[in-house]
């Protein structure tokens, strides 16, 4: 794996110790998985294909009515919260959360996450 | 079956071009292409090229894959050349290209080109290789002239 992989596992580790996060996960824009923290018995590559699909269609439902830049998408359950949002121009990151999370604080650590996740997109290889 | 080559080309134009223009409409071309053409390849890569397999080095792959697809009718290889190392792969896609009229089609409607045969190879490299590939179109022309590197997070 490369130096790349790891720092961004670091951060999604990170993320998933939050007390109000389930587990976390950054894919690619076009469906791939990057890394995760998803329990057994979930298809990593299927929540990243879903997620890819919400945050795109959002996006495009955002500009199609006008309203400004897509910040983050919010998929509310019974039994939790799934949240996604950009990190740099290939990748989002995704983090499913407790249904009585604090989402205040859970979005503030998930926005710190994705400008890492950015930050190091974006250093050379 | 259509009666005629023409025919038959014209069906494929009709349903490319409607794919390209759903997929943009969906939000996430890219998505939706890739993830049509990993379905595709899962579904027919064995029936459709049973003699296929790809060597290790990425270039070889994609030239066996053509190789094959031209030996099993699907589509014309022969303007097709590749090159590259362990990393990355250099195309070029001449005339003969079956999605050619698609892409001529979006390019004068001032539409991004969505090179299909670029997801396509993609695609195979990561189901047959296990490996990750960008792709970028570079020029959209006569070749064409398509850049796959391995992603820098695998």
């Amino acid at each position: 794996m490369t130096d790349l992989w790891e720092r961004i596992e670091e951060t999604i580790d990170e993320l998933s110790h939050l007390t109000d996060i389930k587990s976390a996960a950054v894919v690619r824009r076009d469906g791939l998985v990057v890394t995760h923290t998803l329990p057994e018995g979930v298809d990593p590559k299927i929540v990243a294909a879903m997620t890819a699909a919400i945050v795109g269609t959002s996006e495009m439902a955002t500009i199609q009515l006008s309203q400004g830049r897509f910040v983050r998408a919010i998929v509310e359950s019974e039994q939790g919260k799934l949240l996604s949002l950009g990190a740099g121009e290939e990748a989002l990151l995704v983090a499913l959360v407790y249904d009585d999370a604090n989402l205040g604080l859970v979005l503030m650590a998930m926005e710190r996450a994705a400008k890492q996740v950015e930050e190091i997109l974006r250093s050379p290889g | 079956m259509p009666s005629t080559k023409e025919g038959l080309q014209r069906l494929l134009d009709f349903f490319v071009y409607g794919m390209l223009r759903a997929s943009e409409r969906l939000g996430n071309a890219p998505l939706f292409l890739r993830t049509i053409e990993e379905e595709g390849l899962r579904k027919f890569l064995t029936t459709n090229m049973p003699q296929f397999q790809a060597p290790d080095d990425p270039a070889e792959a994609c030239r066996q894959y053509m190789q094959a697809g031209d030996e099993g009718g699907l589509f014309d290889s022969s303007d097709s050349v590749f090159r590259g190392d362990g990393d990355s792969v250099h195309a070029e896609i001449g005339d003969k290209c079956v999605y050619r009229r698609v892409c001529t089609m979006r390019h004068d409607e001032g539409l991004p080109v969505h090179c299909i045969r670029a997801f396509a190879l993609a695609e195979m490299l990561r189901i047959r290789l296990d490996a990750d590939f960008d792709w970028k179109l570079e020029r959209f022309g006569r070749p064409c002239r398509i850049t796959l590197t391995r992603a820098k997070w695998k």
